[in-house]
């Protein structure tokens, strides 16, 4: 138990360091990806913290493996769901189902006017953009060598779904 | 050799949930699958959980509790890790159909208007009604979209997720001009 516990203690250490380093973000002027760097030392505590486990704690049950492959696998879900909150991005699906929680009962057109063109698509090309995943010249989009590999891999994926379109 | 064992079973009920959904896809579509993903987790962590039970027959009832909450934890949070940042994108996000859509264009790249085009604000909108209404989320009755309940799973990860963009914005945010970026819906 005292490895499960002590790579939760790290996991969690992790997230508020994390989330501090994202508050300040913009007066660090350090990129997000760099951030997530904060991990890896959450990692590099725990295998530090478990070599020298506490002597007056005697267990039959040693999980060293398990506490790292618990945090890597805490730490990939806890990336999956940040992902957007971090980029400043509230999903239009989230974003339905609130208006629906806040105001009630609501029409089509009164729902697409909660949303501006920009919320919806403007956004999300640009972050295209930002993240060089796409280029714009003159108006023409196109992909990058990574955006097409990682666009390559997803439309690989959606084959073997067996689905011809997403979004 | 109990460490690896459990990293083991983990492992291998994590690649069966990816299995068990990636059927799941292909028989029935992604609409409304929600439910059958709750209820494929489920039966996948009852099985998991006995087969530490059984696995591990000659550690004590305490340490054999401590590997079912190992395994639960593992084989949780692997499985929310591919749903969420893996499983649900080509499915669900726009950014990553925005972006297969521009790398099908090929070489010559795809003119923003007619990306524009191909996804207007409405369609996207639809699209999203009909994805929580084929999941049980909201039902329509008449011409008003209502939620069906207030304690859902979907609600739940709404809730999280509001939460986290709350926690997550920056010192100096409102400091900063948020250039819009220019969308010409014209003809």
């Amino acid at each position: 138990m005292t490895f499960l516990l002590v790579s939760f203690f790290w996991f969690f250490v992790s997230i508020v360091l994390h989330v501090l380093a994202n508050k300040m973000r913009l007066v660090l002027s350090v990129s997000r990806k760099l951030l997530m760097g904060v991990f890896v030392l959450g990692l590099v505590g725990y295998i530090v913290t478990i070599q020298s486990p506490p002597t007056h704690i005697e267990s039959a049950l040693s999980l060293p493996l398990t506490g790292i492959f618990l945090y890597i696998a805490l730490t990939l879900a806890y990336g999956s769901i940040t992902a957007s909150p971090s980029l400043g991005d509230e999903s239009p699906t989230s974003k339905i189902v609130l208006l629906l929680f806040r105001k009630g009962p609501q029409t089509e057109k009164q729902i697409f006017s909660e949303f501006t063109h920009h919320e919806v698509l403007g956004k999300r090309i640009r972050n295209l953009l930002q993240t060089k995943w796409v280029t714009n010249n003159k108006g023409v989009l196109k992909a990058t060598k990574q955006g097409r590999l990682i666009g390559k891999i997803f439309l690989l994926y959606r084959n073997v779904l067996g689905i011809s379109e997403g979004g | 050799m109990i460490d690896k064992t459990l990293i083991l079973i983990s492992a291998f009920s994590f690649f069966i949930f990816v299995a068990a959904l990636t059927i799941l896809v292909r028989m029935r579509g992604h609409w409304g699958i929600l439910l059958w993903m709750q209820r494929i987790f489920l039966v996948l962590l009852v099985g998991s959980s006995v087969s530490v039970w059984y696995i591990f027959s000659d550690v004590s009832i305490d340490n054999k509790i401590i590997l079912l909450i190992a395994n639960f934890f593992l084989t949780g949070a692997l499985s929310f890790a591919y749903i969420d940042g893996f499983f649900g994108l080509p499915l669900t996000s726009l950014r990553i159909e925005l972006l297969t859509t521009i790398v099908r264009a090929g070489h010559h790249g795809i003119r923003e208007q007619d990306l524009l085009k191909r996804y207007t604000k409405p369609s996207i909108i639809r699209r999203r009604l009909f994805r929580l209404e084929t999941s049980g989320e909201i039902v329509r009755v008449g011409d008003r979209y209502m939620l069906r309940s207030f304690s859902s799973y979907f609600m739940l990860h709404t809730f999280v997720l509001l939460g986290l963009l709350v926690l997550y914005k920056p010192f100096h945010d409102k400091k900063i001009h948020h250039e819009e970026y220019p969308i010409n819906t014209k003809k």
